[in-house]
């Protein structure tokens, strides 16, 4: 047994497939750290005692507001802050040099705060070009619109009964996060959606 | 219908579940109610207010059914796991006014203390 080592195995393989000029793939390697906020992002609200506190757009230490997303660098390591609540943000950098990562978010974030591991929790898949907003849209009930959902911004929703984060990742790219355990059901959603928009 | 979340913008009212009048925020005091004395009026040496019992029976059960404006509860179960303080119309659906549910919550607790 002293040989064995166990390699991580993406929910769905690796699976990546082109629709005319739009992509739908697996994003695999991707770090996926949780982080909960409620003391640490704090900013004073006004009427309220010290120990009410709440992350906001101006806050302090710089947390992304609820539905946006901010990018923090550190060592080369670009770790994007997807604030999903108030009070928890994700963290998702590409799965390398972790140790550095989590240190640039304590950094961040304060010694103490809790950080739970989520990267095998979530499938995640890319979609590019031209078809992702119209697939999309028939599938969530989020307005998609450039000026509304803007490059960076991000939505927890539900696509065809399944709890979802969709990410704005460009002007015809998106990333959608879903559990784990629904990887193939959620990949099968997708595909039929682009597939009545062509 | 669609519902304007204060943080994260207007989303549709199938992310949402219904609870209930706004009421269930306004919950009597339990540290004043004293279930195994039923009776109601009489004088409490312990400071329990005299009408608790009733109190916690109009909080339990009664509800104004109006046509016309209300303040509901609505959980975000889809969205952010926030709970909401909806102000709608019964009549028409139209949505006057979103809060937070925590800061409704806060801000009422505030109010107490200042008394």
């Amino acid at each position: 047994m002293d040989n064995t080592s166990l390699k991580a195995k993406p929910p769905l393989g690796g699976y990546r497939k082109t629709f005319g000029d739009t992509t739908l793939q697996e994003m695999t390697g991707l770090a996926i750290i949780a982080i909960a906020t409620s003391n640490g992002g704090a900013v004073k609200v006004p009427g309220r005692d010290h120990n009410q506190l709440a992350v906001s757009a101006n806050d302090p230490l710089d947390a992304p507001a609820p539905g946006t997303s901010n990018v923090i660098h550190q060592d080369q390591i670009a770790i994007r802050l997807l604030s999903l609540r108030q009070d928890l943000i994700l963290a998702v950098f590409t799965a390398q040099n972790n140790r550095n990562a989590i240190e640039a978010l304590r950094n961040k974030f304060g010694r103490t705060i809790p950080i739970t591991d989520q990267s095998d929790a979530w499938v995640v898949l890319g979609l590019s070009g031209p078809l992702s907003e119209s697939a999309l849209e028939r599938i969530c009930s989020i307005d998609l619109h450039q000026d509304v959902f803007a490059n960076g911004d991000l939505a927890q929703t539900r696509m065809e009964h399944i709890s979802t984060i969709l990410f704005r990742s460009g002007d015809e790219a998106f990333q959608i996060f879903a559990p784990r355990s629904y990887a193939r059901s959620f990949l099968h959603a997708v595909e039929t959606s682009i597939h009545n928009v062509r | 219908m669609i519902i304007d979340h204060p943080l994260l913008g207007p989303r549709d009212a199938s992310e949402f579940t219904y609870l209930g009048d706004a009421a269930l925020l306004d919950r009597p005091d339990t540290a004043l109610l004293d279930f195994a004395d039923g009776a109601d009026g009489a004088d409490r040496a312990d400071g329990a207010a005299a009408n608790a019992i009733r109190q916690f029976h109009d909080y339990l059960y009664l509800r104004d059914n109006i046509a016309g404006q209300t303040r509901e509860l609505w959980f975000h179960e889809a969205g952010d796991g926030s709970w909401l303080v909806v102000t709608r119309d019964t009549v028409t659906h139209e949505i006057a006014k979103v809060e937070m549910a925590r800061d409704v919550a806060l801000a009422k607790k505030h109010n107490d203390e200042a008394k």
